[in-house]
């Protein structure tokens, strides 16, 4: 996902993006579920957020995001709490704990004040970071990933068999919400 | 792609597969077509999409519902429920339309000693 260039674009007006942005609010059918949702600089969210769709935040969230796809913490966003995503990019603020199946990555720009767990992270050099870091064996995090990528199949008998593993009972009991 | 990093003026929709429990307040036009369950405290244009569930008292400027709202509505210059709109609950604005084959069940409160002139004027000051 180019979503990471390495050039930590500091935000202006753009005009691409506000085009792309009008037939989605037009048309918000299933196939935007791969949309990427921008949440704006003057939201604010005290609570709980679940999402699938890669998310770019530029507001501030009181609470913790739990995320199956792609999390940016954008240049002037605010996050206090923890974060679960597959990939996490950190370009603003988070106080908080990061964990990431896939990969955590955090920008020069960024303020960091919390413990990262990932297979794979990278610090750029001028980020803010105090905490510890955490790698779990990528094969583990293979693992995990396996009931994040079958949530739909309705089959009762095979949920149960992974019922027995905590980590799919959390992730099918969120899912299984209406 | 890194264009899509850029803030939109036109403001914010939270997508489908977005769900969140709590207290949302925002300043920006917003589009919810994901569930929203707790309160909303906006100060523009708000839009329920129709894939939009929301369980929430919602205050506003302008509400526009297209999708499914349970809760009280409370806008400061109207409230619109769409033809594929749901609201259960009750609505106070200075002005509510609801459109035929919406879906509504609740007490309207218009103040309309706000509508009109007094409308124009608060447009006037800004």
């Amino acid at each position: 996902m180019s979503v990471f260039g390495p050039n930590g674009r500091a935000a202006g007006a753009d005009t691409p993006a506000a085009a792309e942005a009008a037939p989605a609010a037009a048309a918000p059918k299933q196939g935007a579920a791969l949309a990427l949702m921008t949440l704006g600089k003057t939201l604010v969210f005290k609570g709980e957020i679940s999402a699938d769709e890669d998310l770019v935040l530029f507001g501030r969230v009181e609470g913790s995001i739990n995320h199956t796809g792609s999390v940016t913490i954008a240049l002037g966003g605010v996050v206090t709490g923890n974060v679960y995503a597959r990939t996490i990019t950190i370009r603003g603020t988070v106080e908080g704990d990061v964990e990431a199946t896939e990969s955590a990555t955090v920008a020069p720009s960024a303020v960091l004040n919390g413990d990262i767990v990932a297979p794979r992270v990278s610090i750029v050099d001028g980020a803010e970071f105090n905490g510890c870091v955490k790698m779990p064996p990528r094969a583990a995090a293979e693992a995990k990933k396996l009931p994040v990528k079958a949530p739909a199949t309705p089959a009762a008998p095979e949920s149960k068999a992974l019922l027995s593993d905590p980590e799919a009972a959390r992730v099918l009991g969120e899912r299984s919400e209406p | 792609m890194d264009s899509n990093e850029t803030p939109k003026d036109d403001g914010s929709i939270l997508g489908p597969s977005l769900r969140f429990k709590g207290e949302l307040t925002a300043a920006e036009d917003l589009l919810i077509e994901g569930q929203v369950v707790g309160s909303i405290k906006h100060s523009r244009r708000l839009t329920i999409g129709k894939n939009g569930h929301v369980k929430a008292q919602i205050e506003g400027h302008i509400v526009s519902i297209a999708g499914t709202v349970e809760g009280d509505v409370q806008a400061q210059t109207s409230v619109a429920v769409m033809e594929s709109g749901r609201l259960i609950g009750d609505v106070r604005a200075p002005s509510v339309s609801i459109v035929d084959g919406a879906d509504f069940n609740g007490n309207v409160i218009m103040d309309t000693s706000k509508r009109g002139r007094g409308a124009a004027r608060d447009t006037d000051k800004r």
